[in-house]
């Protein structure tokens, strides 16, 4: 899925017998909803059409007969009928007869088009919800890697959009589909049935019918296309002077910015009128080639009737089927869009779920049990891409309890040592252990729960604080949660807040400051009550009175784990046992902070200039920030 | 206004438009019931013809003839269609267009503290949703009313006509169809409109968890993320289930109705034909009119609910326009040229509506031209709502801030806002160029002036490495700006006018204090003999300024020079002593 963004617009084949042997599965767990509604489609033709033969019937038999034609076919069926029943005695009870037949018809054709489109609807829902399921379960299996690919906007076109696509592919097409070739089919042969010759003239119009359609649609949907590019600029207009209205009010730009605006109003206001074209020609278009059909059959059935080979009963069944011809016409073509994008859409669903879930957990994973939190790297190499070596030949050791603090850098590798631990990759040679065992040796969630991990850029979901801390895990009790952020001392904050524990945290966080959303993720850290505790710290600044309680909270959070530290602060790097100063993704020194410094190398340069600068900048902004 | 007469007057200018469309629609309606005149007149000379044996030879011609006469009637009732679409949908995008421009016009009018309290996304929808739903009001339910209007009025003599018995039985079997639209219409839509919401729930629960899966994988939540997503995933399915159960009767529904009334015709009406009450030729022509009643039926039960939501979307947007812009040049507003620079805060007292509190207390201060005055204080001490009165963006009462010894209400506000350069606290530019946002207030500045105002500010050597320099995007179509480089680019917008008042409301916060350092070294020289306002947490930022004032909730608290203040061992310097402090601490 690594193509570009042009994958989301290119439409293809409307059929794909791959694909669709593919798609058929999911229709399998909903056999027979399937097979109940495609049998009711077939069904339903005949009986939403029971009007015209059943008025050539009545008008045959009892209102215009003809002397000398004897009724033949259905209207015979209908006329036998009705004598058995009893209602053949006079031309009024065979009337009512038919009547009856009509309105029987009319009720099973309401059952039987309700039954359908609720059965077949009911099948497209769970359907998607098996998709949306699988697509969703298989997201969160895929490797980060895979996310580092693909933006988030596209996977959601795969859960949404496409989902969609094929929903309507299941429900407003295939079947569809199979109902309007039924129609067709069923009025076709009534028609052939009952008088061939007429039957052809009446078709001779179809295909002035059908270039109409296709000069509408191919027209409608490229100006369709225009509306839909400048309503979007619209709104982006709108949207972007709303929020910034205080600055255009500011900088006396009101006449200017109206102007703007006006331009694309107008712009889409033509296209919009362009639009209105297409409709203005095709309807009126329609109409009239109706009237030239029924002018074929008035003009030439009525030749017949006169010759005495057709009846008034045919003619006027006749003109009622001719324009029932239209709908099921324009529909297939209609549906021809649906299944070119649902083609498109299960092609873009299927490449995801091929998508390897490239890091699992081994078969037979070696258990741990208790977990000591000893961790070595031994000659590690890693490459995100191809030879581009990131990490070159690193090697470390922490104890269980020891805390390690990595420095250097931007770009020097220290993240990705953080990823490779969490087997978020794996290395690309040597080996990553965990007291002593190789951590591909070992199953994944037990390797990660070994971790807790604080990321510099705090995520945080919606949903309230508590859940925010738990993260699902239902096996945090609300005391261990509360007493995880007095420990990091969140609770403070949390406390002052609306509902407590209970309050909603808005999107991505909006409305918590920097450092309160660190301290939401030191609680979910300490809550998980992790081996070895991993810190990214963050670099930006927070107001001097949360610094303090951070700087107090990352002391809680090491204590007694193994802690391996991206370290900002200085108050972190003295604190610490070892000091591994990266450099191009190698390990260049190694040792305490006054071992470093004394070695007056790499760690006393970077601590001279980024740290003494870096620090000074922190905390004077940290000022300005609150 | 109420929303309904407000909605009438955009209609004015195109009254003649609407008179013209409903002579449309009434001919369109006027052909179309001719053209089953001309089947019934065919067909009862057939079936004279038939019945009599050797009654009137029918020739080929005459049928060619009624043939030709359809197409006819059908072309011209085409000609009616097309015009009808063209006149009265056009028309409806040319209201939509005028309305659309006034809802922008007006919050263009509309003050600062309306866009606090408003938020973006129900603005948006109402200038979006609100507005489509207002156009099917004036476009199609326009035209189809007027269309079922003519209809009516046309079928129903012509129907009666020809038996007045059957029409009246048509009609009570009609009205079913409107109702069951009217109904089920409405209903649908609530139902659609809940599953559309729910929809937005399903994609930000599926949008968080891949943005966040770092998150989760690190802390092997996978499985309970999947479980969450099932359950947002089924109720979505839920809900949809609702809709279908309801959306699954009305169309089969309609169809019963609709054919309810054809079997009456067929039996009442084909009992008429037996009696000789009527021919075969006006049965046939009435069960046509029945075809051509079924749509306005079905029209009328649709334009109710397109009306009803069309109004209610009316209200909404009659909302927003009938507030009256609170700020904007009133009577008081005298003749004003220029302004110099004096500021006056006299007494000033400033509350937000419905605080409790007020944001800012009995403000005494006098800045002269040609002084720099710097604000400090914590969160929520009123330095930016003091700042906001300024250019009025907030309104305080009358005579408690003066611009030059005159209230600033005197004052016209485009010469008030256009006299000064704010740098907001929280940065916005535009997606346009660089150069498009710098000279955003100044629309006549050349190329020189807005590389130099760049130069000022501290942003110059940034822009010199975009990649399309001064013409580079700024926003998502183009280079992402960090925030230092944001402010610093809004500092240039505010320089470039070369204000007689310059506020900067914390505006160097992301800036590195290198670079502040000779951002206010320039602002030394450009602004001198004009009026400097700077708000800051920062001390190296305000220590030169002529004046500094400690805000604590809303009052001064402290004011004087750096030294001054130093001296007095106040707030001011024990501000300055945590800094020193965290730097030295820094350094050791």
């Amino acid at each position: 899925m690594t193509e570009s963004h042009q994958e989301e617009e290119v439409l293809g084949k409307a059929y794909d017998a791959r694909l669709m042997r593919r798609l058929l599965r999911y229709l399998r767990p909903h056999k027979a909803r399937a097979l109940t509604s495609l049998v009711l489609t077939i069904l339903s033709a005949p009986l939403a059409l029971a009007g015209p033969p059943l008025t050539k019937a009545a008008i045959d038999l009892f209102l215009a007969p003809q002397p000398g034609v004897e009724p033949t076919g259905f209207s015979l069926f209908l006329k036998q009928t009705a004598e058995v029943v009893g209602l053949g005695g006079t031309p009024f009870q065979g009337l009512l007869f038919i009547a009856i037949v009509f309105l029987l018809a009319n009720l099973a054709s309401f059952a039987v088009q309700y039954t359908q489109a609720i059965v077949m609807q009911t099948m497209g829902q769970y359907i998607m919800y098996d998709l949306r399921k699988q697509i969703f379960s298989h997201l969160q299996k895929l490797p980060v890697q895979f996310y580092d690919r693909n933006p988030v906007g596209r996977l959601m076109t795969r859960l949404t959009t496409d989902v969609d696509a094929l929903n309507e592919m299941f429900t407003a097409g295939v079947i569809v589909i199979f109902g309007d070739l039924a129609m067709i089919f069923y009025i076709v042969i009534w028609m052939f049935k009952v008088n061939w010759q007429l039957a052809l003239v009446s078709f001779a119009i179809l295909p002035l019918l059908g270039a109409l359609t296709t000069w509408f649609r191919l027209g409608a949907r490229t100006s369709f296309r225009e509306v839909r590019v400048r309503i979007a600029r619209i709104n982006a207009f709108l949207q972007e002077h709303i929020t910034g209205m205080p600055v255009v009010q500011l900088f006396n730009r009101e006449e200017e910015e109206m102007r703007r605006f006006e331009r694309i109003n107008e712009a889409h206001r033509k296209a919009n009128i362009d639009t209105i074209f297409y409709y203005a020609v095709f309807y009126p278009a329609v109409e009239i080639v109706g009237a030239i059909g029924i002018a074929l059959i008035i003009w030439y059935g009525g030749g017949q009737v006169i010759s005495g080979i057709a009846t008034i009963g045919t003619l006027v069944a006749f003109i009622q089927l001719a324009r029932s011809f239209y709908e099921p016409i324009s529909d297939i073509s209609e549906k021809y869009n649906i299944l070119q994008s649902a083609m498109a859409s299960s092609e873009r669903i299927f490449r995801l779920l091929d998508e390897p879930v490239a890091i699992e957990s081994p078969e037979n994973p070696v258990r741990l049990g208790h977990t000591r939190g000893r961790i070595e790297f031994r000659s590690v190499w890693f490459a995100y891409k191809g030879d581009d070596w990131v990490l070159k030949d690193v090697s470390f050791l922490a104890e269980p309890g020891e805390r390690v603090a990595f420095v250097g850098h931007t770009g020097a590798g220290k993240t990705t040592i953080t990823n490779l631990l969490l087997r978020f990759y794996d290395v690309g040679r040597g080996q990553i252990l965990l007291d002593g065992v190789d951590i591909r040796e070992l199953d994944l969630e037990e390797l990660r729960a070994t971790f807790s991990i604080v990321l510099q850029d705090v995520f945080l979901f919606s949903g309230d604080i508590a859940a925010n801390i738990r993260l699902g895990n239902s096996t945090i009790s609300d005391e261990r949660l509360r007493d995880a952020a007095r420990q990091v001392h969140a609770d403070e904050f949390i406390g002052r807040t609306a509902n407590g524990y209970a309050t909603e945290v808005r999107e991505r966080g909006a409305g918590l400051s920097v450092g309160q959303k660190q301290l939401i993720s030191f609680a979910r850290a300490l809550a998980f009550d992790p081996r070895v505790l991993i810190l990214d710290e963050a670099t930006s600044s927070i107001d001097t009175e949360t610094e303090i309680l951070i700087r107090d909270a990352v002391e809680r959070l090491m204590e007694g784990r193994t802690s391996l530290v991206i370290a900002h602060r200085l108050s972190t790097i003295q604190s610490v046992d070892k000091i591994v100063v990266m450099h191009k993704g190698e390990i260049r020194e190694v040792g305490t902070h006054q071992d470093l410094l004394a070695m007056r190398g790499l760690y006393w340069r970077l601590y001279q200039l980024q740290f003494y600068q870096d620090y000074k900048r922190t905390f004077v902004e940290s000022v300005a920030d609150d | 206004m109420s929303p309904f007469r407000k909605l009438l007057g955009y209609f004015a200018p195109y009254r003649k438009k609407i008179i013209f469309g409903m002579a449309c629609v009434f001919m369109t309606n006027v052909f179309k019931l001719s053209g089953p005149f001309v089947l019934k007149h065919a067909i009862n000379e057939m079936s004279a013809f038939l019945k009599t044996a050797d009654g009137p030879e029918v020739p080929h011609v005459t049928l060619f003839r009624y043939g030709g006469l359809l197409v006819a009637i059908a072309l011209a009732q085409g000609l009616f269609l097309f015009t009808q679409r063209r006149v009265l949908i056009n028309m409806s995008r040319d209201i939509e267009y005028d309305l659309r421009n006034d809802f922008y016009a007006h919050l263009q009018r509309l003050p600062f503290a309306f866009y606090q309290t408003h938020r973006t996304g129900d603005l948006m929808a109402r200038a979006t949703n609100d507005l489509s739903a207002v156009r099917m009001i004036v476009g199609p339910a326009l035209m189809y009313s007027m269309n079922t209007v003519f209809a009516m009025a046309l079928l129903l003599p012509f129907m009666a006509s020809i038996s007045w018995q059957l029409t009246l039985l048509t009609f009570l079997a009609m009205p079913l169809v409107a109702g069951a639209t009217k109904f089920f219409g409405s209903r649908i839509h609530d139902r659609f409109e809940k599953v559309q919401e729910y929809f937005g729930t399903v994609s930000n629960r599926a949008q968080e968890s891949l943005a966040g899966v770092r998150v989760l994988k690190a802390y092997t939540q996978e499985r309970a993320e999947i479980e969450s997503f099932r359950q947002v995933n089924r109720e979505f399915v839920d809900r949809n289930l609702g809709l279908i159960r309801l959306s699954s009767v009305f169309h089969p529904i309609l169809q019963f109705f609709i054919g309810l009334g054809f079997i009456v015709v067929l039996w009442f009406g084909g009992g008429q034909v037996m009696a000789n009450r009527i021919t075969i030729g006006d049965f046939f022509q009435f069960t046509l009119y029945l075809g051509y009643l079924v749509w306005p039926m079905i029209a009328l039960g649709w334009v109710i609910n397109i009306y009803q939501r069309g109004m209610a979307s009316m209200g909404r947007m009659n909302q927003i326009l009938s507030i009256e812009p609170a700020i904007r040049d009133a009577d008081r507003t005298r003749g004003i040229e220029n302004i110099d620079g004096e500021i006056e805060f006299r007494n000033l007292t400033f509350n937000y509506d419905g605080a409790v509190e007020a944001s800012l207390k009995e403000i005494n201060l006098r800045i002269l031209p040609g002084e720099t005055v710097a604000f400090v204080g914590a969160v929520g001490s009123g330095k930016s709502t003091l700042m906001n009165l300024v250019p009025r963006l907030l309104d305080a009462d009358n005579g408690q801030v003066l611009i030059d010894g005159r209230p600033v209400q005197e004052i016209p506000l485009a010469l008030l806002r256009s006299s000064i350069g704010y740098v907001p606290q929280e940065t916005f530019l535009f997606s346009e160029t660089v150069a498009g946002n710098i000279a955003f207030g100044a629309a006549s500045a050349t190329e020189g002036e807005i590389e130099r105002a760049a130069v000022e500010a501290g942003i110059a050597e940034d822009i010199d490495e975009f990649p399309k320099r001064y013409d580079t995007l700024v926003g998502e179509r183009g280079i992402t700006l960090s925030g230092g480089q944001k402010q610093r680019t809004a500092i240039a917008r505010a320089l470039i006018r070369r204000p007689r008042i310059l506020i900067l409301d914390d505006a160097l916060s992301s800036v590195d204090t290198y670079t502040e350092e000779k951002i206010l070294g320039h602002l030394r020289e450009i602004m001198r003999g004009r009026t400097s306002l700077i708000v800051s947490h920062r001390v190296s930022t305000v220590k030169d300024a002529d004046l500094i004032v400690v805000l604590e909730n809303g009052r001064i608290a402290e004011r004087g020079t750096h030294d001054q203040l130093i001296a007095r061992g106040g707030l001011y310097a024990e501000l300055h002593e945590k800094q020193l402090l965290e730097e030295e601490l820094a350094a050791s």
